[in-house]
């Protein structure tokens, strides 16, 4: 509850921040309020379920854990952005109180226990995102990704709202609650025809923000549009809390009819783990790559959604960090290498621009190798005990097969995660020693050691939720 | 504010009677399914964006049916919320149109074919 | 009389969205979403809500509608200067219409088969109620307060947003 409040308060002074000369106190004054608003996160942890504003919002641990990894994702993201001080066109304050702002629709669609605070959190997150896509306001294809993103975003809204509209018409309540209660009361006929055709119009809308196929094609294009640091928050925030409240939503409400949708989204989770990893192995562009990797985890992701159970939301907290953590390594060092080298004036995203890393930024290839290694899911990372939570939770629910699918198309992975890893390492290339601001360092420094971390100790959280 | 202890009295009206629920939800439901087919077949970032409209309009309109049927309020303070994200969410958009056409003199998706559609 | 008047408002709003699906022109097409929202509106009232009847008419027409023109024109200027003939024009190619029709025609069964399939019953014959307008308003102002108030944090984020984009420090680029 509380860093709703607070972040909601800090954007706006953030704005007011920008009228001052100095742009270099917009930084630290963010990072700042990043710090008390995780700090007010954790001043409820443990006071059990809470629920405030007449059942609007609830608070557990498990909307703090979800709080947590979407705070600290998005306190690195705003470190690693410098304070936008390198482009003259920038507008810092606009940034940084619209980063805020979205923040406070992300903390919304993981408390949710009201639809309208869903729709309104989702539409809070998009319109800033839309607005930061295209922030690049010169560049064509900034602009054509703001466009794709928004098109597609208002069209998966309509989907939403149909959908919640059709789940008001079975149940009578938008409140998760007392929708539960009618699905799994009802009858088979009558009105529950109605309620399975709003669940699915309104998980089509969801998925289309998570980026699951057959609702992905936008994400490749928007990824790879958006100014990369905007990119990175799109990757890490933005599907965390899509996870977050795709969990509420169905755990807390569809428990009831668990044997319909279960195969609809075990059916997308395949179709997106084949898209998201097939499609990442024909990219040359790193950024892209990244993009369809997004897709593929969002598929991983979906797997611990079928089995919901009290294993497989402990491996979506889970692997949503490691996700999170890996994912920003990487953008990071993409950043400082693309900005490197240049084609045309434009940074390069390419496979070729990390050739010969290692030579000259040998922590550069290492935070890069260990990220990568991450997101393949190789033991002794972060990234390995997250599928590996998932997988198990998957099985334990009888899932097998799909446990067996998921698996092939990690192999997958590894082709396309170590790509990146053999051309900083093995292929000759010409790339000077890159200067890293201290800071920047310590983040990357902090987000690998994290990953290794969790690597080696993954039960370090362990009955804590 | 003085509060008006005599607020009048409406009754429902009578179309809510005589009108089946099914024929609200036939309407609604062609209205969101032209706004989809505009979706998937025009070109024209402006005219996708009416079909969205569309869309979101089907959504009130079926929100209101079923309030007035159940006599529950909260279906129509929905609609209130839908709207004010519609507006906001033409704004965004529409800055977004304008900033493109300064760039390309042009709001045919057809024309953007940086990133493949 | 008033199953006349929905019945006819209905084919008014189905009426002008299958003039917006096919307007080569984005100006009739404009107008006729005019006429969409107008019948919506009244369909609003009939169905018992006054004040959104009214908030649409003051949101999506005086608001969204007048946007949308805005937006048409601000963005002509070029295909203007092709020829009066070309004003406004749009085209569709053959193969995204099928696709689109196809999709559309499929959701339109599925749901339509659902709707016959469902028997809805009205909940008590609450015939008299107050006027709507006091009922939003202390639903706004009681179990919906959050949402309200965070519903100014989006409008807020609208209203940068847009200024941000549209505005154009540099005009010579």
């Amino acid at each position: 509850m509380y860093p709703i409040v607070l972040l909601s308060f800090f954007g706006i002074v953030t704005l007011f921040l920008g009228f001052s000369k100095s742009k270099n106190i917009l930084l630290p004054a963010t990072l700042l309020f990043l710090i008390i608003a995780l700090a007010g996160n954790f001043l409820e942890w443990n006071k059990g379920p809470l629920l405030y504003f007449y059942d609007m919002l609830r608070v557990d641990n498990v909307t703090l854990a979800f709080n947590g990894i979407i705070l600290l994702s998005a306190f690195m993201i705003f470190a690693i952005s410098g304070g936008f001080q390198d482009n003259p066109d920038s507008e810092p304050a606009e940034y940084f109180g619209l980063m805020l702002f979205s923040l406070v629709g992300a903390l919304m669609m993981v408390g949710f226990q009201h639809l309208i605070m869903l729709f309104i959190g989702v539409e809070i997150l998009s319109v800033a995102m839309y607005v930061l896509t295209g922030s690049n306001k010169r560049n064509l294809r900034s602009n054509e990704a703001a466009l794709k993103y928004f098109l597609m975003g208002a069209f998966a809204t309509g989907f939403m709202l149909f959908g919640i509209t059709l789940l008001y018409g079975a149940t009578g309540s938008f409140k998760l609650e007392q929708i539960q209660g009618f699905a799994s009361n009802m009858q088979v006929g009558s009105e529950s025809y109605i309620l399975y055709a709003g669940l699915l119009l309104l998980l089509i809308g969801m998925l289309f923000k998570v980026s699951a196929a057959p609702f992905h094609f936008w994400t490749p294009d928007v990824y790879e549009g958006a100014p990369t640091i905007f990119t990175t928050f799109m990757s890490t925030v933005v599907k965390t809390a899509g996870f977050a409240a795709l969990f509420r939503l169905l755990s807390g409400s569809f428990t009831g009819v668990y044997g319909f949708w279960w195969i609809v989204i075990a059916a997308i989770a395949v179709l997106t783990l084949l898209v998201g990893n097939i499609g990442a192995t024909s990219q040359n562009s790193f950024k892209r790559m990244l993009a369809y990797s997004g897709i593929s985890h969002a598929g991983y992701l979906l797997i611990a959604l079928t089995a919901l159970s009290k294993p497989s939301q402990n491996a979506i907290i889970f692997y949503s960090l490691a996700y999170s953590l890996s994912t920003i390594c990487a953008f990071g060092v993409l950043m400082l290498v693309s900005k490197e080298k240049t084609i045309g004036g434009q940074p390069n995203e390419y496979y070729d621009a990390f050739n010969g890393l290692a030579k000259q930024n040998p922590l550069l290839a290492f935070v890069l190798t260990v990220s990568m290694l991450s997101l393949a899911g190789i033991p002794l990372t972060a990234g390995f005990w997250g599928k590996f939570f998932i997988f198990t939770s998957a099985a334990e629910r009888g899932i097998i097969w799909i446990t067996v699918i998921a698996v092939l198309m990690s192999t997958v992975g590894i082709y396309y995660y170590f790509r990146v890893i053999i051309s900083s390492y093995l292929k000759e290339g010409d790339l000077v020693k890159i200067r890293v601001a201290p800071f920047y360092k310590v983040i990357l420094v902090l987000a690998t050691f994290l990953t290794i971390l969790f690597g080696l100790a993954p039960g370090i959280f362990e009955g804590l939720i | 504010m003085i509060p008006n202890p005599n607020i009048p009295e409406v009754s429902i009206p009578s179309v809510i009677q005589n009108i089946p629920l099914q024929h609200y939800l036939i309407l609604s439901t062609l209205l969101f399914v032209i706004g989809i087919i505009g979706v998937l077949t025009r070109r024209n970032a402006i005219i996708i964006f009416m079909s969205v409209e569309l869309m979101l309009n089907a959504a009130n309109l079926l929100l209101i049916a079923f309030s007035s049927y159940r006599s529950d309020p909260s279906g129509q303070v929905f609609v209130f919320f839908i709207m004010a994200v519609a507006a906001a969410e033409v704004a965004v958009g529409l800055a977004i149109i304008v900033m493109i056409y300064r760039n390309t003199r042009n709001t045919d998706i057809g024309f953007l074919n940086k990133l493949k559609w | 009389m008033e199953v006349a008047a929905f019945y006819g408002f209905s084919a008014l709003a189905i009426l002008a969205a299958l003039f917006i699906l096919f307007s080569k022109n984005l100006i009739y097409g404009a107008f006729a979403l005019l006429l969409a929202f107008l019948g919506i509106a009244a369909l609003f009232v009939l169905a018992g809500a006054d004040f959104l009847g009214v908030a649409q008419i003051m949101i999506y027409v005086g608001g969204i509608l007048v946007l949308l023109m805005f937006g048409i024109m601000l963005t002509q200027r070029a295909i203007q200067q092709e020829g009066p003939s070309r004003h406004n024009r749009v085209e569709v190619p053959i193969t995204r219409k099928v696709w689109g029709f196809v999709i559309g025609i499929g959701i339109v069964g599925v749901l339509a088969k659902i709707i016959f399939s469902a028997n809805f019953r009205m909940s008590g014959d609450a015939v008299s109620r107050k006027s709507t307008i006091k009922t939003i308003g202390v639903e706004l102002m009681t179990s919906h307060l959050l949402p309200f108030e965070i519903a100014a944090i989006l409008l807020l984020v609208a209203l940068i947003g847009a200024a941000y984009l549209a505005l154009n420090r540099n005009p010579a680029q």
